[in-house]
């Protein structure tokens, strides 16, 4: 009896013992997102799209959907970009271009959505290293000010056309695993590949991550017209006359036969 | 209503390009001019990427030339002759012209050099005009004849070689500078993606004396050829020309463009040359205070192919 006893603690101690073990497998939570929309596509009342990504946190430990115990970061990036960026200079009291310089790989479009500011989720350099960053790279150094100033000015006037986007609020968890975002493609937007990677942290450190797609594409009278005009340009300029002049002849016998 | 133009990639309502098209051919349809000249700034104010503007601008000059050119045509107001002889001059300089916005445009100083030379002609050529017209108006008010032309003076033009008789013009002169006048008006077509009738116009009346009543027409007939070479030269080299944003401009203009003709018909010519030297110099000063005052964003970025920025 006793030594029966003695085993049963022996198991119980022992269990009690792995339980952590087990429970720190079991800790490592994985995230699963996807977006409302894969293929977006470009006509000719295109206005932009929104785009939802959504997903859920596998093994959430986390009581209730506000108690702030995870932190996710979405980073949608569209196909890179070469950039050329200028300066205007007084040369005569007339403002011309003056200084520029160009940088390679730039993402056309970017947005960075996440549940609270970035530099309160993790350190610059933590977000560095897993890619989380609006990185014009510079390809040659023209001119003899800073590029710094140039760099800026890129992510000034992107982020004025909404192709370079940072919502700090903008991913709220809607349950203790589902959450969400969104995020709006303006109507500039380049056709092409477009990545959304989701970042699930926890105090600065990355505890998984999520990759998805979505393409851009131009679909009727936008896609042949674009497809035309890249690839036989000749006949689409000749095309564009011919209809200017049909409609300026339509133009003259619908109003003024009678003049 | 919003609409998605495929080649500058934009949305824009398409209410207000419509307008935008009624309004410039009705005062193209009454000046004899492309309007160009107008619809390329709007284009760009409506945030059309400058390209884009220049050479769509281009192509919906050909449309409102072609309704223009119709009703002039008969009134028996268009020069053939002396149109192709502008012609023949016209052609060269516009593939020249086209040809250096490409090497502008790598350089990044496309926007400038347009801007500069829309002030530099739009100042100097509204300032000539509207002078003239006061003058003429002055001299009609106090009961001298109001025509500017005077037969009989010799002038050095006369002296030049391959005379040629122009008979609805009444002129026999040398093909000699109607050929080089086309041939900078069609330069500054190519770079300025116009049509070039508003140097045209004050041109052939002022360096050829050709009588106001068949400038309009023998302008707005030779604007067809030249617009369209410009377009289809932009649509090859700089894949430019939204046929969208085009058409719906086309379809604007060539209404605005029948009433600006009818309206033209009503008004004195020096009436007429006095308010197209007020809209020339109206332009001009925007094109000014945008030069002249400080940007309040002083970068710019473009993007380019990979490999294209040198």
């Amino acid at each position: 009896m006793t030594r029966l006893r003695s085993w049963c603690h022996v198991l119980i101690v022992a269990l009690t013992l792995a339980a952590p073990f087990a429970d720190a497998r079991s800790q490592t939570e994985t995230v699963e997102a996807d977006l409302s929309a894969r293929d977006i596509v470009i006509e000719s009342d295109f206005t932009g799209a929104e785009i939802v990504i959504f997903g859920s946190v596998d093994g959430s430990k986390q009581a209730a959907s506000t108690s702030g115990y995870y932190d996710i970061i979405m980073v949608i990036r569209g196909p890179a970009q070469t950039v050329i960026a200028r300066k205007k200079e007084r040369i005569a009291g007339v403002w011309i271009n003056g200084e520029s310089e160009a940088f390679a790989d730039v993402s056309s479009f970017y947005a960075v959505l996440s549940t609270r500011p970035l530099n309160a989720i993790a350190s610059k350099e933590t977000l560095r290293r897993f890619g989380i960053e609006f990185d014009p790279n510079l390809v040659a150094r023209n001119g003899t000010v800073t590029a710094q100033e140039f760099e800026d000015a890129v992510k000034r006037i992107k982020q004025k056309q909404e192709l370079y986007v940072e919502k700090p609020f903008a991913v709220e968890f809607l349950g203790r695993s589902l959450f969400r975002g969104t995020v709006k493609l303006p109507a500039k937007v380049v056709e092409g590949r477009y990545t959304a990677k989701i970042y699930l942290l926890r105090q600065g450190q990355l505890l998984s991550r999520d990759d998805t797609t979505l393409t851009v594409t131009k679909e009727g009278i936008e896609r042949l017209l674009d497809t035309m005009a890249f690839d036989r340009p000749w006949l689409y300029g000749i095309l564009s006359v011919l209809l200017a002049v049909a409609c300026g002849f339509l133009g003259w016998t619908l109003f003024s036969r009678g003049n | 209503m919003q609409i998605y133009l495929p080649i500058a990639e934009t949305t824009v309502n398409i209410f207000t390009i419509f307008g935008m098209g009624t309004a410039v051919g009705f005062l193209s349809g009454m000046f004899g001019v492309g309007g160009g000249f107008l619809i390329t700034p709007l284009l760009m104010l409506s945030g059309i990427p400058a390209a884009v503007a220049v050479a769509t601008g281009a192509n919906q000059v050909v449309a409102s030339s072609v309704s223009g050119t119709i009703s002039q045509w008969r009134r028996g107001n268009v020069d053939v002759k002396m149109g192709s002889v502008l012609l023949a001059g016209g052609v060269g300089g516009a593939v020249l012209g086209v040809y250096a916005v490409k090497i502008l445009r790598a350089a990044g100083q496309v926007e400038i050099t347009i801007s500069l030379l829309y002030a530099f002609f739009l100042g100097s050529i509204g300032i000539l005009m509207l002078g003239e017209s006061l003058r003429a108006m002055h001299r009609s008010r106090n009961g001298k004849p109001p025509s500017a032309r005077r037969p009989g003076q010799h002038h050095w033009i006369h002296g030049l070689p391959i005379k040629m008789r122009f008979q609805r013009s009444k002129l026999y002169i040398s093909a000699i500078p109607p050929v080089i006048i086309g041939a900078a008006v069609g330069f500054l077509s190519g770079i300025l993606g116009i049509g070039g009738g508003f140097i045209m116009v004050p041109a052939m009346i002022y360096l050829l004396r050709m009588p106001t009543k068949v400038v309009i027409g023998t302008s707005l007939f030779q604007i067809i050829f030249i617009a369209g070479i410009t377009t289809i030269l932009h649509a090859a080299t700089n894949q430019a020309v939204d046929l969208l944003l085009a058409l719906i401009l086309m379809v604007g203009g060539v209404m605005g463009a029948q009433f600006g003709a009818s309206a033209g018909q009503k008004l004195r010519g020096e009436h007429l040359r006095a308010l197209l030297a007020l809209l020339v110099l109206g332009v001009c000063l925007r094109l000014m205070v945008d030069l002249l005052t400080t940007p309040e964003e002083l970068f710019s970025i473009q993007t380019v192919q990979p490999g294209n920025w040198l």
